[in-house]
């Protein structure tokens, strides 16, 4: 009697062992998407039903992951050995993941003509010669700003003030929206350091990164000019430390905000949340007498060492960067197109996407380096203490480069 | 004299209950009322107590646009099949605490203390790659596997302080006229300690059922995720629906408030005989 | 036998991790996780070294005595409360339960939402009641953001201590009060000399519980505020999943977690000593 419960009990269990192994002859595919999340949409579904048609010995699996949990998950797989054959990361990852000796080089699957169909700037994962990740999309930041109740967008940071003083006490809305919780990514600092001419780090002779820069005379004053918004001129939102990107644009979207800066996806969300606001877009604001700048960011797709069926993923490669795939996948991301066929598309050709494609030339990347997590969090925190008025600019951001060339150097 | 004692005493009762349920319950009306607002009501300010409109839609369209009734299902298989197992491998564990003069309680407690001091975030990475080991990744294995086995000393522990309150005698009567070990079991203990095992498998449910961590690190395919998993991503990068993530809340939170109350009765009696009486 | 599946089961999935990731404190590891060489106690000192660890963990243990206090306190009222015979008393001992119910990632969100300084319910509620015309952005300041996750964390606890004190007090027979009165004991009398004696191993088991529940909530802080305004909600539980997760460093990461494990552990068995005394 006892006996014949351990033998159900030990059935049961070898059965849902069991299941778990039942496997099919079809080469799999992991691939690993970020939601980029402008709109409900089925553009991964449709690749992935496409490609099987074409290639019916290949099961892939899309696997969509939210960008604030991706970094993490990836990691996890990696560590743990479960790394997908494909994955879309944040450029900014991909030297991470290189230093994890993780990824696999792309020049030697792929030819020479399709390498050169991108745009070259968009070919950021390119580390020691070596290209280790496709762009998959491409931003660069713009000022979004209420049409209706803002004539002319401002252009310099004097204007910037100006613009948003009179459109806080006409209307009674938001001037400009700042965030000061953390996020994935280092915004806004960033678009008023490069604004004001900064970078984050020295330039050695080699193309590596030196000493911490930020906290320069450019690093100090687009902090300092970002706390005299909050608490100078008081034309933000009063609770910046509450708030992330997202939450800005919420604001915004509510209509309590003026003007915002962000990036293309935005004018996706705006058409689908907020079809009867008037906006409009603009080049990013520089400082007076500082040559106008902004951030470009690539998303890059990368393939693991690990993989088994590179053949196949080389297949999904070259299939996911057919015109019509990108032209969809833009469109449903508002993202800017990384490869030059798709850029010469006539949907492109249209004003509001002049300002992202002029802005271009003059945009600069995040610093490529494996430590840049690290660096990040630690200039979020100095952010944080100047936006708070815990510490001084210059004293927030001092701290902040001791630190960082500290951590860099073990 | 007395019924006036009586009645201020009641108020009292009634005052401190209403201002407990108030605090206690606020952030649910919360919920309740921001799903059933339009986004544009959601972004109001001031904002409203009750949606000017009331909005039955958004139930609607989350089934439409997210596998909802797929999260709930997964959550509701693993977390049954958790409390089942759970029962089947606590009982006997139990009984050998309680009966056989093991001197296994105080282990087990120690046990159950030492898998607390663990959050699931501190071992999840040993634990991932375990489960990779074994292939059990992106199944419902993994997460049951897991999870009853994090459950367990717990419902052991609690189970054999029931089985101490079930006396002996009655077993060795029963042993006498014949009956095995296991029909002592069946029974005579799990009848009587009955209201303990209700609790003991309750406790086992809702833990299962409000899981995230472990769902979040061996899940990665949408239609295998729990709930809790399913509504955390509706938090995206650039904005969080929230009149959507309300919803989902409303519909995941209301099978447990019904569980709750069927059982609640029990659960109270069960935590006196037990955890108590010890 | 009877006890063989139960720790076997145990001893993969639960002892298998918990060694493995004490034994990494004392290796140096790599960004993927992997043990690269023996470097015995130099984890330890080089975290010790960090002067954020020491105020993390200063910062978790004020956060786990003042939640732990707050939901005792709570918890032991609400459950004297529900012990009393009045009508309804079952329906609000279910309403009153139901924040155990909700999966805890998805409460902290509605919390995050009611706390929101723009639209959230929480600051239009005390601006409507008059307590305060200008309320704190709460998730906006360091300080206000800390008092807002506890406020959460004890919120998400205080069933569980109500439910246990609950049980606790129904175990306690009627006979003792009736003999009290006859001897003409007051309220307060009866409560301390009765009701807290009789207690007493529910609230040890409760809080000694609650203490490793709240040392370790991950949850709370990592979905309102992720540590932030700058460092100053995290714990030592976030801190190390930041450290593991974000900075790949694998070895501290490990390292907080023995830390917590010897926090832990000591405290329990301080508190174990008092639990068998009593018993």
């Amino acid at each position: 009697m006892m006996k014949s419960k351990w033998v159900v009990l030990l059935a049961a269990l070898c059965l849902v062992f069991a299941l778990a192994v039942s496997a099919s002859a079809k080469t799999k595919l992991r691939v690993v998407w970020m939601d980029y999340d402008a709109r409900f949409n089925t553009v991964y579904q449709t690749m992935e039903q496409d490609f099987e048609k074409e290639n019916p010995d290949i099961d892939v699996e899309t696997i969509i992951l939210p960008w604030n949990e991706g970094h993490d998950r990836l990691v996890t797989w990696i560590a743990g050995r479960q790394a997908p054959d494909i994955a879309n990361t944040g450029t900014r990852w991909v030297l991470e993941f290189n230093d994890m000796g993780v990824l696999e080089p792309l020049d030697k699957w792929l030819s020479p003509e399709f390498i050169k169909g991108f745009y070259p700037g968009a070919l950021e994962a390119r580390i020691k010669g070596k290209l280790y990740g496709l762009p998959v999309a491409m931003s660069a930041r713009t000022l979004f700003y209420r049409s209706d109740l803002i004539s002319k967008p401002p252009a310099t940071w004097s204007e910037l003030v100006k613009v948003a003083q009179d459109v806080t006490s006409k209307h009674k809305i938001y001037g400009i929206g700042l965030s000061g919780k953390k996020f994935v990514e280092l915004t806004e600092f960033v678009y008023y350091l490069y604004g004001n001419g900064g970078s984050f780090f020295e330039m050695e002779p080699d193309g590596s990164y030196g000493k911490a820069k930020f906290n320069d005379k450019a690093g100090v004053e687009a902090l300092q000019f970002m706390v005299d918004l909050v608490h100078k001129y008081k034309v933000t939102e009063p609770n910046v430390t509450e708030n992330d990107r997202g939450s800005l644009q919420d604001l915004f979207i509510a209509g309590k905000l003026a003007m915002v800066e962000t990036g293309p996806w935005f004018a996706a969300m705006l058409q689908e949340r907020a079809p009867n606001l008037k906006w409009g877009v603009a080049p990013m604001p520089h400082n007076d007498g500082k040559p106008q700048s902004t951030l470009m960011v690539t998303d890059s797709i990368v393939m693991f060492k690990s993989s088994k069926n590179k053949e196949a993923a080389v297949k999904y490669l070259n299939f996911i960067y057919r015109d019509k795939y990108r032209l969809e996948f833009n469109k449903a991301f508002g993202m800017l197109p990384v490869r030059a066929s798709v850029g010469a598309m006539s949907y492109f050709q249209t004003p509001y996407y002049k300002v992202y494609i002029d802005q271009l030339p003059r945009a600069k990347g995040w610093p490529l380096m494996s430590e840049w997590s690290k660096v990040e969090d630690v200039l979020w925190d100095a952010v944080g203490a100047a936006l708070l008025k815990i510490k001084s600019p210059k004293q927030a951001l001092d701290e902040a480069a001791k630190e960082v060339d500290a951590y860099r150097k073990k | 004299m007395g019924s006036i004692r009586k009645t201020g005493q009641a108020v009292a009762f009634y005052g401190i209950s209403a201002v407990s349920l108030f605090l206690l319950l606020f952030p649910f009306f919360v919920m309740l009322s921001t799903s059933l607002k339009q986004v544009g009501e959601v972004y109001s300010t001031p904002p409203t107590w009750i949606p000017k409109v009331v909005y039955w839609k958004n139930y609607i369209e989350i089934w439409q646009q997210y596998p909802i009734g797929r999260y709930i299902s997964n959550s509701f298989f693993i977390a049954v099949t958790c409390t089942i197992l759970n029962g089947l491998l606590a009982v006997p564990a139990a009984y050998a605490v309680s009966r056989l003069r093991f001197a296994g309680r105080k282990m087990f407690m120690y046990m159950f203390l030492v898998v607390q001091m663990f959050s699931p975030v501190i071992i999840i990475m040993p634990l991932f790659k375990l489960m990779a080991v074994w292939g059990l990744l992106d199944t419902y294995q993994s997460l049951i596997i897991t999870n009853t086995v994090f459950t367990l000393s717990f419902s052991i522990w609690m189970l054999s302080s029931y089985f101490n309150n079930v006396p002996v005698d009655i077993e060795q009567a029963a042993l006498i006229d014949g009956c095995s070990r296991v029909q002592t079991i069946t029974k005579i203990l799990i009848p009587i300690a009955a209201p303990g095992i209700v609790t003991t498998a309750i406790y086992t449910f809702i833990s299962v059922w409000n899981e995230f961590m472990f769902a979040l690190t061996f899940i990665s395919r949408a239609e295998m995720r729990p709930l809790t998993v399913g509504l955390y991503n509706f938090i995206r990068l650039w904005t969080i629906n929230w009149h959507h993530l309300m919803t989902g809340a409303v519909i995941g939170i209301v099978p447990i408030v019904i569980l709750f109350m069927i059982a609640e009765r029990n659960l109270v009696k069960g935590l006196a005989a037990g955890a108590v009486k010890s | 036998m009877l006890m063989a599946p139960a720790l076997l089961a145990m001893a993969a999935i639960v002892f298998y991790p918990v060694i493995s990731t004490l034994l990494s404190s004392f290796f140096e590891m790599n960004k993927m996780g992997d043990w690269v060489r023996f470097v015995g106690l130099g984890n330890f000192s080089s975290l010790f070294a960090d002067k954020t660890f020491w105020v993390v963990l200063a910062r978790s243990v004020f956060w786990t005595v003042v939640a732990v206090a707050l939901k005792t306190l709570a918890g032991l009222g609400l459950g004297i409360l529900l012990n009393q015979d009045y009508r309804g008393r079952g329906i609000i001992r279910t309403l009153i339960v139901i924040p155990w119910a909700a999966p805890v990632p998805i409460a902290a969100m509605i919390w995050m939402w009611t706390f929101n300084s723009q639209f959230g319910l929480l600051n239009h509620f005390l601006k409507q009641m008059g307590i305060t015309s200008r309320p704190p952005a709460w998730l906006a300041n360091p300080t206000t953001a800390f008092w807002a996750n506890l406020t959460v964390d004890v919120w998400l606890g205080i069933p569980f201590m109500a439910l246990a004190f609950l049980a606790g007090l129904q175990a306690i027979s009627h006979e003792y009060y009736e003999a009290a009165e006859i001897d003409g004991a007051n309220s307060l009398q009866r409560f301390s000399y009765i009701t807290l004696p009789f207690l007493r191993p529910v609230i040890l088991v409760a809080t000694l519980l609650s203490v490793m529940w709240t040392f370790n909530d991950f949850n709370v802080i990592y979905i309102i505020t992720k540590g932030g305004p700058m460092n100053t909600t995290d714990i030592l539980v976030t801190y190390l999943y930041k450290t593991a997760f974000l900075f790949l460093d694998f070895s501290h990461a490990s390292v907080m977690a023995f830390i917590t494990f010897i926090v832990l552990l000591v405290f329990s068995l301080a508190y174990a000593r008092l639990y068998f005394k009593e018993g």
